[in-house]
């Protein structure tokens, strides 16, 4: 363990933090393309409007009588000398009559000029305004010329930049402080889910990912590896398992088998030591026969197959078995029945299907006496197919029930004749491979032992 | 009959050319998969036995390398795997056969015996006889001294095995794969009681007795 990926990254060095970032300056460009445009209308806007007003107070100015006209002006400077307006009209020899625009700016048309603000609208330098000019000929020659300026226009503009610049450095001081926040909150999260990881690989594999929450996605990832984590496990415990059972459970047949062969050592004559030594043959094939199972019981579990299931005939196969296990029922004074359902279809492993099926059967057939009927019906059910296999001999107690599909577990170890107890958890396990569900119950008088497959092709119409 | 043996344990190798020669057969043994590689390919065998997992080129290989450069030679697969997936792979890289370790001798006198004949003519052929014993494979009919004989399906499934092998051994495992396409032990006495039905059927009131029990090993079927 060189490097630890724990949680004491900071939060500035976090995905989160930096998709703030990202997202921020995107977020700031935006805004000011926004803001540009918007102030660029609004400068449109009110030029337009500085355009209009200056139309206007023209076209009122020249509906006065020709000789009230400059008292007019003169009225109206006098009521608002700081008004938005200034004048000038000239008479037919450009002399000034009235107004205080410079006589420079008498031309007809627009125009613009500087002049000084009289008196200062505010404290401190005197400065020049710009100012926009209207001038138009009367019909006897004179001029008069309007004026406003454009201050206001420019102050917005001022305006609307600081404007916009305050709300840039916000945006991003708050994407920033937003993306350290998330990525803390993102990176306590992930220390958690870490931690645990450190404790599944220091051995303690009982544990899982707690959920980091935050986005749905995130939590399917860690239901996802707490699964991984699950199907680990239960490989483990299996390979685990196996040890188990073979130190375990094949101590006793290899103790057994080496007494009957130091037996056959020390037989007398040919014949008694030929039969010790096929008894210890039979005992050895017994003893394969227990470390097949385990094999076969370890890689049904492990589940590692590379063979795809394949449509199953339920009905087909069970016929098939029937046929099988009537003489041998026969033989052993059982009756054995069956009835079966049409298209019981299943997906499934052909091979381990049949053994499945022969296992509860020869189970059922095994552990009655005779005399007994064994019953295996096929039954279709909405959305499931069970296969039953049903006796009416003595039955099973409830408190052994659970018990019977434990490996080498044995109701009556002197009834077992030679199995090692392996057949119901085969069976359990290969129940399992195909995701059905294997149900013990009480079949008054007896025992009925079922699996229940899900119906995928009944569903599927 | 002249076998090839391909084994890495030497043990395991000198017992079974031992027992492969006393039932009367010629074997070359090797233990590494590149010789048998070169033997495979330079004389003729009745049979290959190739053992699955040898250091280095292992049986399966050398089986695909022979199948690949036109050699149609039966060949028995041995093995310790006897998964359902291992079986097919085996099946599928050209075996005839798949045995897995460890085995009776027997067992293995007894498919050696029946790979030898593949294909066997009995097999093939719409009638065999065996004795006065007769089997129409079109009609799925047996008579025997021109009495029918009914049978159910799985008593003709077993008798016609038997047939197809006459005069040879057939196993108990060759039995339960080849009739029942079972591929585990049945706890109980699947085979023996078809076949005491079997008996009572086409041996029963017929004087000579045709299917015999051979002890230690399995049944032969003879005329």
């Amino acid at each position: 363990m060189a490097e630890r990926m724990t949680g004491r990254t900071s939060p500035l060095s976090s995905g989160a933090f930096r998709f703030a970032l990202v997202f921020a300056g995107v977020f700031a460009i935006a805004a000011f393309l926004l803001l540009g445009m918007v102030r660029h209308q609004i400068g449109r806007y009110a030029h337009e409007a500085m355009v209009g007003t200056l139309r206007t107070e023209t076209a009122t100015l020249l509906a006065e009588d020709h000789a009230t006209l400059p008292g007019e002006i003169a009225r109206r400077m006098a009521a608002a000398p700081d008004g938005t307006f200034q004048y000038l009209l000239l008479d037919r020899a450009g002399r000034r009559l009235t107004g205080r625009i410079p006589v420079a700016a008498g031309h007809a048309g627009w125009g613009s000029v500087w002049m000084r603000e009289d008196p200062p609208r505010r404290a401190g330098p005197e400065r020049p305004e710009r100012l926009v000019t209207l001038g138009t000929r009367l019909p006897d020659g004179a001029l008069l010329v309007v004026a406003t300026d454009g201050y206001d226009v420019d102050t917005l503009g001022g305006h609307m930049i600081r404007f916009t610049i305050v709300w840039a450095v916000a945006i991003t001081l708050l994407a920033l402080v937003g993306g350290w926040l998330v990525g803390r909150v993102f990176l306590t999260r992930i220390a958690a889910a870490n931690a645990a990881i450190e404790r599944i690989m220091a051995g303690r594999t009982d544990q899982r990912l707690p959920m980091i929450g935050l986005a749905p996605e995130l939590d399917d990832l860690a239901r996802n590896l707490n699964r991984m984590l699950s199907r680990i496990d239960g490989l483990m415990e299996g390979l685990r398992q196996v040890s188990t059972d073979v130190a375990h459970d094949l101590r006793t047949p290899l103790t057994r088998l080496r007494q009957m062969l130091e037996a056959a050592r020390e037989a007398v004559g040919r014949e008694e030591s030929d039969a010790g030594i096929d008894v210890a043959l039979a005992q050895t094939d017994h003893l394969l026969g227990v470390f097949r199972a385990i094999l076969r019981l370890a890689q049904i579990e492990g589940g590692g197959r590379r063979t795809p299931f394949e449509p199953i005939d339920l009905g087909a196969l069970l016929d098939t078995l029937i046929e099988t296990y009537d003489p041998v029922a026969a033989d052993s004074a059982h009756v054995l029945t069956a009835s079966s359902a049409s298209h019981a279809v299943v997906a499934g492993d052909a091979e381990l299907l049949a053994q499945l099926f022969a296992n509860l059967i020869e189970n059922a057939l095994l552990h009655t006496p005779p005399g007994t009927t064994v019953s295996v019906d096929v039954a279709r059910a909405p959305g499931r197919i069970v296969v039953a296999v049903t006796d009416d001999g003595p039955g099973v107690a409830v408190t052994e029930r659970d018990r019977i599909t434990r490996r080498f577990y044995q109701v009556d170890p002197s009834r077992s004749r030679g199995s090692a107890g392996l057949g119901l958890a085969l069976a359990s396990a290969i129940v399992t491979l195909h995701g059905a569900r294997l149900a013990i119950d009480d079949a008054a008088p007896g025992l009925r032992v079922s699996v229940l497959f899900e119906d995928a092709t009944g569903a599927a119409g | 009959m002249k076998l090839l043996l391909l084994e890495d344990d030497d043990a395991t190798r000198a017992q079974a050319v031992r027992q492969l020669t006393a039932a009367g057969h010629v074997v070359e043994a090797c233990a590494t998969g590149s010789d048998a590689l070169f033997m495979g390919s330079q004389s003729e065998y009745a049979v290959l036995i190739l053992d699955r997992m040898v250091p280095g080129l292992d049986g399966l290989s050398v089986l695909k390398a022979l199948r690949a450069a036109g050699i149609r030679t039966p060949a028995l697969l041995l093995s310790a795997m006897d998964g359902i997936d291992d079986r097919v792979e085996g099946l599928e890289a050209g075996a005839d056969d798949y045995l897995v370790k460890p085995f009776a001798a027997a067992e293995l006198i007894a498919r050696i015996a029946a790979l030898s004949r593949r294909p066997p003519m009995s097999a093939t052929a719409v009638t065999a006889a065996v004795g006065d014993l007769t089997i129409d494979r079109v009609k799925r009919s047996v008579t025997r001294a021109g009495q029918r004989i009914t049978l159910q399906a799985q008593e003709y499934k077993l008798l016609d095995y038997l047939i197809q092998h006459s005069g040879e051994v057939v196993t108990r495992t060759m039995l339960l794969e080849n009739v029942w396409s079972f591929h585990f032990d049945p706890q109980t006495n699947v085979i023996e009681s078809h076949m005491s039905r079997l008996r009572a059927k086409v041996d029963r009131g017929f004087g000579k007795e045709l299917i015999q029990t051979v002890r230690g090993a399995g049944y032969r079927i003879d005329g």
